[in-house]
């Protein structure tokens, strides 16, 4: 059994692909301890990927992709400029409400910040925003993405703690415009500190004309989000219909999608679902290796013989995930350490909804932090800022986003509330 | 308002676009068989996606076996997407000692890698095999077709990963893993 994990973090470390490392462990477990024929393996590998609900995730990351190629981004951030540019530290508001438009229609943070937040890095630039705070208050607004519905990560989370995905998506809402509010306290904060005033007078003609030009664009998170809360579309049916609207706009309203960009698109999306995929079938055979050997049991023992209060157990395990997210990819370490975590907190009487957006909410801070963090390689390769001068820039905005990850994990109706009122 | 508007999306675009679109404005298309047909079988599988979203709403009567469909579709893209992912090196990585060891020795740990990805790929394209015979005697659920049409489509796509796994090993084993070294964090980008 310690060869199984011994071999598994070696794997990792050394840099194998995380599929391959997770599937390779297996491989020693049913080989060598268990002595069940190895093309189970693949069978169960494959077992892994075969659910309906995961459908929504090439769908999602297709929408998310025409969405930033046509040209609805720009859109959004003229709208978001109309309708609080007039604020003080006004282009560090625009950059949280672009971002919370934005995470309406795209389950990513990277599709955010390489997306949206390459405008709106470029614009706090030319109105003589300092580098590091255009840098910071864009990497963190990209982290609302996918707590916002749509979200990839939850979609996973789901189909690996067998839990609602449209509960999931609903109970994001709430947390993630909590995300935007203690984001833009820490902007007038830090505008009042620096002097900063506001970018845009605030005129209705202003607002009136960007919003007519946003409508389409805007459709987008209603259709989605409506459709999903009045029951319309399964999650899956909605990352459809959001990769329709998104073609309908790109190919024949604002015309800005050629057929190599379409193939283009198409294929960049097949590879990332088939990187995410893979991991997902991966970790569900590693999920089966570790149930069967008890050794989520054992690790469920061994958390509640420290304590049993639902609260600290919550704790405990948000700093592990913190540490994790500190150097594994978010999709990776929900399919590896759901199947681990899930029975503890069952156990403890955590609603499985708010634990998943809690994890959420705490990989993506993990985005925010060194040494690996997407979102900061993004956006040092977007300002053309040396990496560790972005991580400095990044980290005074972890603390809104810690308080935030602190009040969802106590007060369980920030997440729970939405969800029951929609799903009785 | 509007005439800045369109200014600030061609600076946006030429801007936004390398990182999510293409590495250049002008989307460079390389031709590879398997990108055709998981071009293909990705349509096909938005498709029927969409025929069982209609048949549901509109006509009151989901077809059965669109979903059942969907679901295999998914698991063959997962697969033979998988063989674009292993041509390319993109596979997610935890790639923190890569990052940091000094180039010679990342070189050394980018062989190593790149062997135990050739092997389990092996092994995998060996189990394929072995399942799709096996499979034989089972039918699908809803179709009566065998399940060997399933695990051939990921047979398939573990052949194309092993075959892209070769060349990939045999092109970085020429230059002592010189190139792969300098391209360490270039993996796709999910999160």
């Amino acid at each position: 059994m310690t060869a199984l994990f011994v071999a598994f973090f070696v794997l990792l470390a050394v840099g194998v692909p995380i599929f391959i490392a997770l599937g390779v462990s297996s491989l020693v477990y049913t080989h060598f301890v268990a002595g069940i024929p190895d093309f189970v393996v693949l069978h169960r590998m494959a077992g892994g990927v075969d659910s309906f609900p995961l459908l929504a995730v090439p769908f999602f990351i297709l929408a998310g992709n025409l969405m930033n190629s046509a040209g609805i981004t720009n859109r959004i951030f003229a709208f978001a400029t109309a309708a609080v540019g007039w604020l003080r530290g006004g282009l560090g508001h625009v950059n949280v409400v672009g971002s919370v438009i934005f995470a309406g229609m795209s389950g990513t943070a990277v599709a955010d910040a390489g997306g949206l937040g390459t405008i709106e890095i470029k614009a706090m630039r030319d109105h003589g925003y300092p580098a590091d705070f255009s840098v910071g208050i864009t990497a963190a607004s990209s982290t609302i993405g996918p707590i916002i519905p749509p979200s990839l990560p939850m979609v996973v989370f789901g189909v690996m703690a067998n839990a609602s995905i449209g509960q999931l998506f609903a109970a994001g809402f709430v947390p993630g415009l909590l995300m935007a509010l203690s984001l833009m306290i820490y902007t007038t904060w830090y505008a009042r500190r620096h002097g900063i005033g506001s970018d845009q007078a605030f005129r209705w003609r202003v607002l009136g004309h960007s919003l007519i030009a946003a409508v389409p664009a805007l459709l987008t998170p209603a259709i989605i989000i409506g459709g999903m809360t009045f029951g319309w579309f399964t999650p899956t049916e909605a990352a459809i219909a959001a990769c329709v609207w998104a073609l309908i706009l790109g190919a024949l309203l604002y015309r800005t999608l050629t057929f190599r960009h379409f193939y283009k698109i198409t294929l960049d999306t097949i590879e990332t679902t088939a990187a995410v995929l893979l991991i997902v079938g991966a970790a569900s055979l590693f999920g089966w290796v570790l149930t069967t050997t008890q050794v989520t049991e054992k690790f469920s023992v061994l958390l509640l013989s420290i304590t049993d209060n639902p609260l600290l157990i919550l704790l405990i395990i948000n700093v592990l995930l913190l540490v994790v997210g500190c150097f594994m990819e978010t999709i990776a370490a929900i399919s590896i350490l759901v199947p681990v975590l899930m029975p503890v907190v069952l156990k403890v009487g955590i609603d499985p909804v708010q634990f998943g957006v809690i994890m959420v909410l705490n990989l993506m801070i993990g985005l925010l932090t060194p040494p690996v963090g997407m979102v900061l390689f993004i956006l040092s390769r977007v300002a053309n800022m040396p990496f560790d001068r972005t991580v400095r820039a990044v980290s005074p905005f972890l603390i809104p986003l810690l308080i935030v990850l602190l009040l969802i994990s106590v007060i369980p109706e920030l997440t729970l509330a939405v969800p029951k009122y929609f799903y009785r | 308002m509007s005439g800045g508007n369109s200014a600030d999306r061609r600076k946006g675009d030429a801007v936004g676009a390398p990182l999510i679109v293409a590495s250049d404005q002008e989307v460079v298309i390389e031709h590879y068989p398997e990108d055709w047909l998981a071009f293909a079988l990705f349509w096909a599988l938005a498709f029927i996606v969409f025929l069982q979203f209609y048949t549901r709403y509109i006509l009151n009567d989901s077809l059965a076996w669109t979903e059942e469909i969907a679901r295999y579709g998914l698991m063959w893209i997962t697969f033979i997407g998988g063989g674009i992912v292993v041509r390319k090196q993109a596979n997610i990585a935890v790639e923190v000692l890569l990052h940091f060891a000094p180039p010679h020795i990342a070189r050394v740990l980018l062989a190593v890698v790149d062997i135990i990805k050739l092997g389990f790929i092996a092994l995998l394209a060996y189990f394929s095999v072995t399942i799709t015979d096996r499979m034989g005697m089972q039918t699908m659920t809803v179709i009566d077709w065998s399940m060997s049409y399933v695990y051939g489509g990921i047979a398939f796509g573990c052949f194309v990963m092993l075959a892209r796994q070769i060349q990939c090993f045999w092109r970085n084993a020429r230059d002592g893993w010189r190139r792969a070294s300098e391209t360490i964090g270039s993996g796709v980008v999910v999160d």
